[in-house]
Parts: C-alpha cells; sequence; structure tokens
C-alpha cells in the first residue's frame, strides 16, 4: 500500500514535474537570446572596455611590450615589477609625493569643505548667496582651474604683487619645488564647493532638538559641533575621505597642466613632475612611462601597483572607519 | 546562460588580447626605392602628421603642400598638425601610421629605430641619389641616425648660442663675449647688479639647468665631452670634464646667494618664451638660447641692442670654442605606411626643397638645414644669425649620441644636474658614478 501510495505520489508529482520543467524550459528556451539581446551592449562594452584592458595591462605588465615598437613581445615574468621596486628612483618619488597628498591634501580639503559648510549653516541671511559662491569653483574643468591659477600664482602675478605691497616677496608657487605642492592643496581647497554642500546638507540634517537639549544643558558651539554635528555627520566625512584618498591616489590632471606651465620651454615629455620632480605624482610617472617612454609593460605594471594600492587602501580604510563611523539607528 | 555570457566575454577579450599583443611587424608596401619626379603615378593621398605649430607655421606647411600638389599633381597630401611623438606611436601600435611623420625634437630616433618603427632610409636615398653627406651639414646627420642607419631626415635645425646685451656690456667695461666659461663667469659676476635692499635686479648669467634652454649646456659639447664613449657608455664618471662643467656651473649660481638662482628660474621660466623674458626686461645681461630667441626679440623688443656669440666653452676645452649643440626638426618615414614610396618622395621633397625651407625657416626662425637652402638663404650672413648659422656648420657641433632609451636618458641627466645644483648631491664624483650606471642600465633595458 504504502508503495502504490509512494507510486501514486510520485506519479502525481513526476507528472507535476515534467509540467512544471516543461513550462519553466519552454519560456526560458524562446527568451534566452531575447535576454542576451538585451544584455549584449551591456556585455559587449564589458568585453572591450573593461575586461580586456585589464586583461590586457596584466598580460602586458609581464612582458616587454613598446608601444609603436614591431620588436617580438617578449615575456619577462615579474622583470617590470622587480624594476620598479629596485632600480626606479622616479617611482618611489612619484610614491612619495602621492602619499604626501593623500595624507595632506585629502584631510585639508576634507576639514575645509566642513569648516565652509558649518560656517555657511550659522549664516541667518544670504546662505543660499555663499553657498551658490563656495560652490560655484567646484564646477569648474580641473584644467581651466589649474590655467587659472597659475595666472593667479605666477611669480609676478596678482596675488604676489598683493603680497609685495605689504612687504612680502611671494615665493615661485608652482615653480618652487617647495611650494609647488602646497599651491596644488590650495588650489584643491578652492574647488572643494561638492563637498562642502554634502557637509552643509549633512549638518542641516541633524536633529534640532539635539542642540537644544545641548542648550538646556549649557553646551557651547564647540562642545555641540565636537558631541552631535561631528557624529552625526561621520557617514559624509567617511565618504569625502574616502573617495578624496581614491582621488589622491591616481592625481593627475592639475599636476600635468601645472608643471607644463611652470616650464614652457620643455617639450611635452620634458614638463612631467616639473619643478624637480615634486610635481612627479604616481600617475604622472605611470603616463610618461607609458606614453613618453613608450614602456608600455612597465607601465601597465604600474597600473597594476596602483589598483592593488588603492584596493588596501580602501579595504583598510572600510575597517577602520567602523569605529568612528556612526549611522542613524545605530547601524555601523 | 550566465555561463554562456561568461564564456562569451572571456573568449571576446582573449581574442582581442592575443590580437593586440601580436607583433606582426609593418606590412610591407612596395620596393625600397624612390620614385622618379618625372615619372607618371597613380593618383594618391598619403597623410603628413607634424607635431604643434602656431597657424602661421601651419600655413608656411600648407602652402609648401600645395606647391607640391601643383608640381606633382598625382600627389595630394593630408596635413595633419599637433601630433606628437606619443600620438604617432598609438597611431603606429593601432596599426593605423601616417605616410610621413615630423618631430619636433629628435630624440626618439635612436628608439623609433632600433624598435623598427621608421624605416631605413638609406635604400630610399640611395635610389633617388641624394647623397646626404653633400646635402645635409654634419651636425644634422648626427642627430638623424642611429647606428648607421639613416633613420629620420633634419627639416630646419636649432643651433644654440649667448645672446648678450650690448649696452650693459659697454657699461661694464666689457668689450668682447666672453670665450671660455671662466671668462663667462667673470663677465656674469661684472654685469650683476643689485637693488639698494641687496636683492638682484640684473643677473650676469645663470646657468642653472632647468632655465628656459639651458639644459643644452650639459649634453657634452661646452667641454668638449661625449655624453658616451666608444663603447656605448655613459662618460659621466670617466671623463674628468664633466666634473669640472658642473662645478663651474654651481659656483656661478652661488655667487648670487643662497635662493637667489632658485628665486630667478622660478620667475622667469614659465616667460622664458614671452616679453617678460629677462634677457629683454633686463633683468638677465646674458642668456643661453635657441636660434628662435633672434625671432622673438624681433618681435618683442625691436630695438634692443644685443649680440649673439657661440656658447663659452670649459677652458680645458677652449679649442673647440665655435661649435655648439645642434638639434632639431626631424622627419620620419613609418615602416607601417602604406604608401612608403609616395611618402618617401614627400619626404625627400620637404626636406631638400629650398624654398620651402627657407620659408619656414623664416617663419620659425630656425635655420635651414641644407647646405643649398643654407647658401640661398637672405639671413645667413646677419650679424645676429651668422655666429649660429657658422655653429651649425662647424664640424664640431653635435648632439649627444641617440639610443633606444629615447628621451629617458636625458630626462635622468637632466634630473640628476638639478639635484646636484640644489645642494642634494654631497659627493660629485660618487653621484657622477651613480648617474652613468643608471643612464647605462636605462640603455641596457630598452635595448633588450
Amino acid at each position: 500500500m504504502a508503495t502504490t501510495v509512494a507510486r501514486a505520489g510520485d506519479a502525481v508529482s513526476g507528472a507535476r514535474g515534467r509540467s512544471a520543467q516543461r513550462t519553466r524550459r519552454h519560456p526560458s528556451k524562446t527568451r534566452w537570446w531575447v535576454v542576451l539581446a538585451f544584455l549584449s551592449p551591456f556585455v559587449i562594452g564589458l568585453a572591450t572596455f573593461v575586461l580586456y584592458p585589464v586583461a590586457a595591462t596584466l598580460y602586458y605588465s609581464l612582458t616587454n611590450f613598446q608601444a609603436g615598437s614591431y620588436r617580438p613581445v617578449r615575456f619577462v615574468g615579474l622583470n617590470n615589477y622587480r624594476t620598479l621596486f629596485t632600480r626606479s628612483d622616479n617611482f618611489w618619488i612619484a610614491v612619495r609625493n602621492t602619499v604626501w597628498m593623500v595624507v595632506v591634501m585629502v584631510p585639508l580639503r576634507t576639514a575645509w569643505a566642513m569648516l565652509t559648510a558649518w560656517v555657511i549653516t550659522r549664516v541667518k541671511r544670504g546662505r543660499n548667496v555663499y553657498r551658490t559662491l563656495y560652490f560655484l569653483p567646484s564646477m569648474v574643468p580641473p584644467v581651466a582651474a589649474a590655467l587659472s591659477f597659475i595666472v593667479l600664482l605666477n611669480p609676478v602675478g596678482p596675488l604676489n604683487r598683493l603680497m609685495g605691497l605689504v612687504g612680502i616677496d611671494g615665493p615661485g608657487w608652482f615653480s618652487d619645488p617647495a611650494w609647488s605642492k602646497p599651491s596644488l592643496v590650495l588650489m584643491a581647497l578652492w574647488a572643494a564647493g561638492n563637498t562642502m554642500v554634502i557637509f552643509s546638507a549633512a549638518m542641516l540634517d541633524v536633529p534640532r532638538e539635539l542642540y537644544e537639549a545641548a542648550d538646556l544643558d549649557g553646551a557651547g558651539a564647540f562642545r555641540k559641533f565636537r558631541s552631535i554635528t561631528l557624529p552625526a555627520i561621520s557617514p559624509v566625512i567617511y565618504f569625502s575621505l574616502l573617495t578624496g584618498m581614491i582621488y589622491a591616489f591616481q592625481y593627475f590632471t592639475e599636476a600635468f597642466v601645472v608643471s607644463g606651465s611652470a616650464n614652457v620651454e620643455a617639450s611635452s615629455n620634458e614638463l612631467l613632475g616639473y619643478p624637480a620632480r615634486s610635481l612627479l605624482f604616481y600617475s604622472t610617472e605611470l603616463y610618461q612611462q607609458g606614453f613618453s617612454y613608450f614602456k608600455t609593460g612597465y607601465a601597465s605594471a604600474m597600473a597594476w601597483l596602483l589598483f592593488l594600492a588603492i584596493f588596501a587602501a580602501t579595504v583598510v580604510f572600510i575597517r577602520v572607519s567602523r569605529r568612528f563611523v556612526h549611522y542613524a539607528g545605530g547601524d555601523r | 546562460m550566465f555561463k554562456f555570457t561568461i564564456g562569451a566575454v572571456a573568449g571576446t577579450a582573449a581574442a582581442l588580447l592575443l590580437a593586440g599583443c601580436t607583433s606582426a611587424g609593418p606590412a610591407s608596401s612596395g620596393p625600397a626605392t624612390a620614385i622618379s619626379a618625372g615619372a607618371s603615378h597613380a593618383p594618391t593621398t598619403i597623410s603628413v602628421w607634424t607635431f604643434n605649430h602656431l597657424p602661421n607655421e601651419v600655413a608656411a606647411f600648407t602652402a609648401a603642400l600645395n606647391r607640391l600638389h601643383a608640381k606633382f599633381p598625382w600627389l595630394t597630401v593630408k596635413f595633419v598638425p599637433n601630433k606628437d611623438d606619443a600620438a604617432f606611436a598609438k597611431a603606429v601600435a593601432a596599426g593605423d601610421p601616417p605616410d610621413v611623420f615630423v618631430a619636433a625634437a629628435p630624440d626618439n630616433v635612436g628608439k623609433f629605430c632600433a624598435n623598427g618603427t621608421v624605416a631605413d632610409l638609406g635604400p630610399y636615398l640611395s635610389s633617388a641619389k641624394v647623397n646626404t653627406a653633400a646635402t645635409f651639414p654634419a651636425a644634422t646627420l648626427v642627430y638623424t641616425k642611429y647606428q648607421g642607419k639613416q633613420c629620420a631626415l633634419p627639416l630646419l635645425t636649432d643651433a644654440f648660442g649667448l645672446y648678450y646685451n650690448k649696452k650693459m656690456f659697454a657699461a661694464a667695461g666689457i668689450t668682447t663675449p666672453p670665450k671660455t666659461l671662466s671668462e663667462l663667469a667673470a663677465d656674469a659676476k661684472k654685469l650683476t647688479v643689485k637693488n639698494a635692499d641687496g636683492s638682484i635686479k640684473t643677473f650676469g648669467f645663470v646657468s642653472r639647468s632647468d632655465y628656459n634652454a639651458n639644459r643644452y649646456l650639459y649634453t657634452g659639447v661646452q667641454s668638449a665631452s661625449r655624453f658616451y664613449g666608444g663603447d656605448g657608455k655613459a662618460t659621466f664618471a670617466t671623463d674628468p670634464k664633466w666634473q669640472q662643467m658642473l662645478q663651474w656651473d654651481k659656483n656661478l649660481n652661488d655667487s648670487y646667494g643662497p635662493g637667489n638662482a632658485q628665486k630667478f628660474v622660478g620667475r622667469y621660466q614659465p616667460h622664458a618664451d614671452d616679453t617678460s623674458n629677462p634677457f629683454l626686461t633686463g633683468a638677465a645681461a646674458m642668456e643661453f638660447d635657441g636660434e628662435w630667441h633672434i625671432g622673438e626679440i624681433d618681435t618683442a623688443k625691436k630695438g634692443l641692442d644685443y649680440g649673439v656669440a657661440p656658447m663659452p666653452v670649459l677652458d680645458a676645452a677652449s679649442g673647440t670654442y665655435g661649435a655648439g649643440d645642434t638639434l632639431g626638426t626631424v622627419a620620419y618615414l613609418p615602416a607601417g605606411s602604406k604608401h612608403k614610396q609616395e611618402g618617401f618622395f614627400a619626404l625627400q621633397q620637404l626636406t631638400t626643397d629650398t624654398t620651402f625651407l627657407n620659408t619656414l625657416a623664416d617663419t620659425v626662425s630656425n635655420i635651414p638645414s641644407t647646405f643649398a637652402s643654407l647658401q640661398s638663404w637672405d639671413k645667413a650672413s646677419d650679424a645676429h644669425w651668422k655666429p649660429l648659422v657658422d655653429m651649425f656648420k662647424n664640424p664640431g657641433s653635435y648632439y649627444k649620441t641617440l639610443t633606444p632609451a629615447g628621451e629617458e636618458d636625458m630626462d635622468t641627466w637632466k634630473e640628476f644636474l638639478l639635484q646636484y645644483e640644489q645642494g642634494k648631491v654631497a659627493n660629485l664624483p660618487s653621484g657622477l658614478t651613480g648617474i652613468a650606471k643608471k643612464i647605462d642600465n636605462l640603455n641596457t633595458q630598452a635595448g633588450n
């Protein structure tokens, strides 16, 4: 009996199963190519513009490939990586300069954006005007911004003339190795408007009752900022630092434009990093190796190291950030 | 479906990867022989790329190419300016190079030649019966050849000399331009004028390698040194004249007082070529520059009373005074050109056409690069131009030997120079040994 029941059950479930299989298989057979057709622009784009370049750079990084060369491409194993670490001064200078930007520019830019946002949220009249004024520079394309600063910070330009009026002999901002990186930081602060707007929105989003309670407790402005505002906007600080860090690792455009304009005599290949390699960042060195010296394999190795460095720094930062980022509702 | 998609993506990527990595070599496009100018030819369009040009320079090129088309109606040239060496290399890598490429500087001749990127013009020149030694001054052949192969032809040239302010010379009691570097340093000190507050109003001569064209002071000609010896190795450690040259440079810059040479470079480097140029404003009494400076002075400060002389040489090499650094624009025939014969035909016409060379030389204030064009050039006897033209013709003038490392050897050397000038090299002999080794390594790697 039991066997019969089981067989009957099997028969029923078998019939259901076949039916279900039929209903499942049939539509999938007809829709398969349709789905693929809809996906194909993405798949082709992904293969051509992401997977291929990524795979190609990995392969190139293990070869002596040079763009424009007809010499056979030779597999050199990890030689390019070894050369980077052991034989290249430029590599370490570029690493140092880039780390300097990550450590100095990113926190300063975040702090500056936070400060301006805080000041603007406290302004009673004309807040929108100030916010717009501070935001506007961030809409200027980096090349145009760099060119404007080259004029502004020219050794005989308006800022130095102004400083001269009060007896200060202004430096050669972009042409003196000691001043070139700080000048770029100055430019980054000027263009921090987009981050300021995010901070401003986050600050306005902090519940008013928290400040009212703090007022009742007699807390001053600084205490309220430290104990209420700062924890409440910590996700924005985290976002700003993380995206800023990734941006600084790949810092290129401004340095490229500034170096070129500060050294008009040099041809395109000679300007990178000027003055005295103080503006030689990782991406500019990568560009120089790849597009001035045509060492495509070597530049690909640099690109992979940059990717790994950014990946590692991001993972570390995300882990560390769990200690100081507070999300509404207690989530971390 | 997921597996299929992944497979398709991976397959496509792998196919593209392999396609991109295959160095198939340049496509053959006819024999390496020249086209006879008188012979009939099927209509052909070729592309000619050049580096960055001002509008008047583009106009000079276009006019020359129009004349070429009028003379040889079968040949149409598509002229594309504003292409640098990187754009050219990318086009070669993509399998679609131009038929002629004109580069701003010769530093990559060795690299392009060693990598087979450009064609050896030897067979074409022989076929066209062009005797290079009788057509082009020897100085141009130094920077267009690599290991005996004629991989480019010169298209105008640059010669670098000493510009000096005659009025300031007279005021300082200097009657003739200096011939040795010691004399130059002594004159520079005499010509230096200070303000009441101790700051420098006029610098005699600033030799810092990162100012203006000064990097060419340190390629060897001024000290009768060769950048590379007969064995192909850098000579910085083995030729003591390099040390003397660098010490002269540092002593002179230090004589202006701490930080003053740096201030000068910081202030004037961005204006080396405009109306704020210190030689034009009187902030420098002497300056080392290329021949194009004559054109700049004519445009920006016509009445300036100045002279041009060969750049002084190291005292130990005083016999070589009159020779100097010469290098210039070069024209290549890309190995992957689909119209190599026609490309060479156009290249030959452009690099040897006297009218074109003289017109272009007038437009860009450069020196024509053939014996014939020099002979017929009206500026060759001008007081400002003559010393530079003579220098160009001087058999002792040269540019450093070109190598497969391309411009990286010069860049590496410049970085060392600047470090030394900024006091960051404590021990010059060991620094020179180190930089020689580094440059040798670059060449070894590039040659592999």
